[in-house]
């Protein structure tokens, strides 16, 4: 039998963690290797156990999820974030993928699709809804644009139809119709333009350090 | 065009205008000669008066007899054999000017001796240097009356033509220069006009004037009309430098003063002796600055302008040169100065290119004021455009921060409740409770009226996108295949937000009840535009399923209430909703009018 992928739980409602982490256990190849309440808790069990993926809460009662996301994905760049929100909101989930989540998951979803959403993103899904499609094409760079002085994403064109698609209210498989690509392949586009702005938001913190003279030398400097 | 095209153009054009001025000159110079006898005079200077004296037998004809004069200056009293035949009352001018008219006399034969006949002319105050009998006839009336016609034409008919066109001109310019009195040109053109008609208009008017006023009235009338000429051409040519306007002005005034002091204190004798060289001198010094300016101006750019002012000013010269030769007394005052002849062709040009410039001032201000109003027009639109973009915007952005205050509430408050309450269900079994399933009705009904507020999503197909992402989960859950059909839906319809959460609701109401009772395996979710049979045009929502079908008709069952919340919400948004039976399935159709 194949390794089955480790899962972690970082979560503050009791009854909502235990959901979920009956969710988990309930797939027959995932595994759950904890449950966390808060930010310290998730620190020394992701410290632990290394996860390969996250399921994290944003609101965490000592501290803030995203700010957890970019301190453990320094640690661990290969590890899998998923951020679990009550309405998949932008300002929740470009929070999270700016961060560096993969993912997003809604707080109700069924056992089924908590298991399904984990294998998606495993494969290189990532969800995207037309408000966060607006949200990142308003914030990301296109390549024709007059460069800023601060280091921004650049999207490819083809990026960048996937995105105005996804905004037209497309789905993906639509989306691969359109554009006469698979269905993969526009998940792959998605996927490329969340970690396009991880990336960018972490050069634009550490530019913003910078900035601030809070980092003088780049090259040994590392954000938190 | 080259410098030898321009030459050759120049030449033409000189060759027409002499051609034109031969042509007249042959006019003057057609004399009877076949139709009479020419007549020899006997001239006689008695003190101020002259006397022209001459015999004749009487011809064999006995047609009725005439003496016919081709010029005559200045009034005159005609006898024949002792007894006045006819008497002219013209101011006696200077000769050379244009004074001299053609007579035409019967000879009544009443009068007439068979032996033989003594014709006289008197001319009273008129000594014999300052008047001039031009060639005389006398023949049968008949035959010399059409050479009288034809000369009367052309020294007095075409002549007061010419000066009626003309004075009509100046008046048309003079109100225009006193609508515009900045646009000088305009007054210039009147004076020159005036001065000219005048000038053409004293010899042939019986006005009781001593001659000496009218000699200096003519030299007055000419010189203003020589200036205006020359000042108008200038402005027409260039704009003129306040300098050149000072100095001419000075000029035309010292010069008018001279002439009029001159003929109060100069005897009528010395005063006809200087005119001539008073002529002479405003003819050149005219000529030489109208030719030099306009040679200056127009001859080194060529276009129509150029070549008709060129061509005026030409005709000026040859006339000036004709008038010159007659002053200098190189040719005999038959027929007077040919300025009033030579001076209508510029004045037309004149009068065309002013007219030209007046047309085209006129058309561009117009376009000016139009093409101001477009950009009025315009501005307008796009101010009033930016102010609504601008109010929607500051609408989307008060709304935008509103929800997304709500979500943080929301995500912390009442979504963080139902949450946490629709766990503690499913971890307690209860998963599937009617309760549950009421909490999770509750938490779907909250996302879609968020959904539904974010000001950014108008279009139907991207407000309907977390909808759909919701309903692919249930389904694939409840292993449902789902087709959400848009594709007639243009990408930007949009429908009011008031409707927009109503169909929400409904879709997924509709949607849910199919997952959850119908036991089908598949799920298809349609919306497109249609027309109903009136042509109103509708959206038309289609949820079918193929399911086991309903049990009985939605009217059996009166009581169900989310068939009768799903009736009651398409009342809300004026639309229908009907239940189909399909093979195997059920379909629910809502229709929504479209405004």
């Amino acid at each position: 039998m194949e390794t089955r992928n480790r899962v972690l739980v970082v979560e503050d409602e009791a009854q909502t963690r235990e959901r979920l982490a009956r969710a988990v256990s309930a797939d027959a190849n995932l595994e759950l290797c904890g449950t966390a309440a808060n930010c310290a808790e998730a620190r020394v069990l992701f410290a632990e156990q290394r996860p390969q993926a996250v399921l994290i809460d944003l609101g965490l009662p000592d501290g803030n999820g995203a700010a957890l996301i970019r301190e453990l994905i320094a640690v661990a760049p290969e590890t899998l974030f998923m951020v679990i929100t009550v309405f998949g909101d932008e300002t929740h989930v470009v929070e999270a993928i700016k961060a560096g989540a993969s993912s997003y998951l809604l707080k109700d979803a069924s056992a089924l699709r908590v298991a399904r959403a984990i294998h998606e993103m495993f494969e290189g899904g990532s969800p995207i809804s037309p408000a966060v499609a607006r949200h990142l094409l308003q914030r990301m760079q296109v390549p024709s644009e007059p460069k800023r002085a601060e280091p921004a994403a650049q999207l490819s064109a083809r990026e960048r139809d996937v995105l105005l698609l996804v905004a037209k209210g497309y789905a993906y498989l639509e989306i691969s119709e359109a554009l006469d690509v698979s269905v993969n392949t526009v998940g792959s586009h998605v996927k490329q333009i969340y970690r396009k702005l991880a990336v960018s938001s972490r050069g634009e913190a550490v530019y913003e350090a910078v900035q601030q003279g809070l980092i003088s030398d780049l090259s040994s400097g590392r954000p938190h | 065009m080259s410098w030898s095209a321009r030459g050759l153009s120049l030449l033409l054009l000189n060759a027409f205008v002499t051609a034109v001025l031969v042509v007249i000159a042959l006019l003057h110079r057609a004399g009877p000669s076949d139709d009479g006898v020419r007549v020899h005079w006997l001239v006689q200077s008695q003190g101020e008066s002259t006397r022209y004296q001459s015999h004749f037998k009487l011809p064999a004809s006995t047609a009725t007899q005439a003496l016919y004069i081709e010029s005559l200056s200045g009034a005159a009293t005609i006898y024949l054999n002792g007894t006045v035949l006819a008497q002219r009352h013209i101011p006696a001018v200077v000769p050379a000017l244009g004074g001299s008219q053609p007579m035409l006399v019967p000879l009544p034969s009443a009068l007439l001796h068979t032996t033989g006949n003594e014709l006289a002319i008197e001319q009273a105050g008129a000594p014999s240097t300052s008047t001039f009998i031009g060639a005389s006839y006398l023949g049968d009336e008949a035959l010399l009356a059409p050479h009288y016609a034809q000369r009367h034409f052309l020294k007095h008919t075409l002549l007061i033509a010419l000066i009626i066109a003309t004075l009509v001109l100046a008046g048309v310019s003079f109100a225009l220069w006193l609508r515009r009195r900045h646009e000088k040109i305009y007054a210039w053109h009147a004076l020159t006009c005036v001065a000219g008609s005048a000038y053409c208009a004293l010899p042939i008017s019986p006005l009781p004037l001593p001659s000496i006023w009218l000699d200096a009235l003519l030299l007055l009338f000419f010189l203003w009309f020589v200036v205006g000429a020359a000042w108008l051409g200038i402005c027409l040519a260039s704009k003129p430098q306040p300098k050149t306007w000072q100095r001419t002005t000075y000029a035309v005034f010292s010069s008018s003063a001279l002439i009029v002091i001159a003929s109060l204190f100069c005897t009528p004798q010395d005063f006809r002796d200087a005119v001539p060289w008073a002529y002479m001198g405003i003819i050149a010094i005219g000529t030489y600055t109208t030719a030099t300016v306009f040679w200056r101006q127009y001859f080194t750019r060529w276009d129509n302008t150029a070549f008709w002012m060129l061509g005026a000013v030409m005709c000026i010269c040859m006339v000036s040169l004709h008038d010159g030769a007659l002053l200098l007394g190189l040719i005999a005052p038959d027929d007077g100065f040919w300025l009033a002849y030579g001076a209508p062709p510029p004045v037309v040009v004149f009068t065309a290119l002013l007219l030209r410039n007046f047309v085209n001032a006129l058309t561009e201000s117009e376009s000016l004021s139009r093409e101001l109003e477009q950009r009025v027009a315009a501005r307008e639109a796009q101010i009033a455009s930016n102010y609504q973009a601008l109010q929607r915007a500051e609408s989307d952005r008060v709304v935008s921060a509103e929800r997304e205050r709500l979500f943080g509430d929301l995500h912390d408050g009442l979504g963080g409740t139902l949450i946490a309450t629709l766990s503690r269900l499913s971890n307690e079994g209860a998963g599937d409770s009617a309760v549950a399933l009421g909490v999770q009705t509750a938490l779907e009904d909250l996302r879609l009226t968020l959904d539904s507020l974010n000001p950014e999503e108008r279009s139907l197909r991207a407000v309907l996108a977390p909808l759909r992402e919701r309903l692919a989960n249930v389904c694939a859950d409840a292993e449902i295949a789902l087709v959400f059909s848009l594709n007639s839906l243009d990408d930007d319809f949009e429908l009011p937000k008031s409707q927009t959460l109503h169909l929400l609701r409904i879709v997924q109401e509709a949607a849910m009840n199919a997952v959850r009772h119908a036991q089908g395996s598949s799920l298809r979710i349609t919306l497109h535009r249609i027309a109903n049979d009136e042509g109103v045009k509708q959206l038309e929502v289609l949820i079918d399923d193929n399911g086991r079908g309903m049990p009985t008709s939605a009217d059996a069952r009166p009581g169900h209430y989310g068939l009768a919340n799903l009736h009651r919400r398409a009342m809300q948004i004026g639309g229908g909703i009907e239940w189909l039976s399909l093979q195997p399935g059920t379909r629910v159709r809502l229709t929504l009018p479209l405004v």
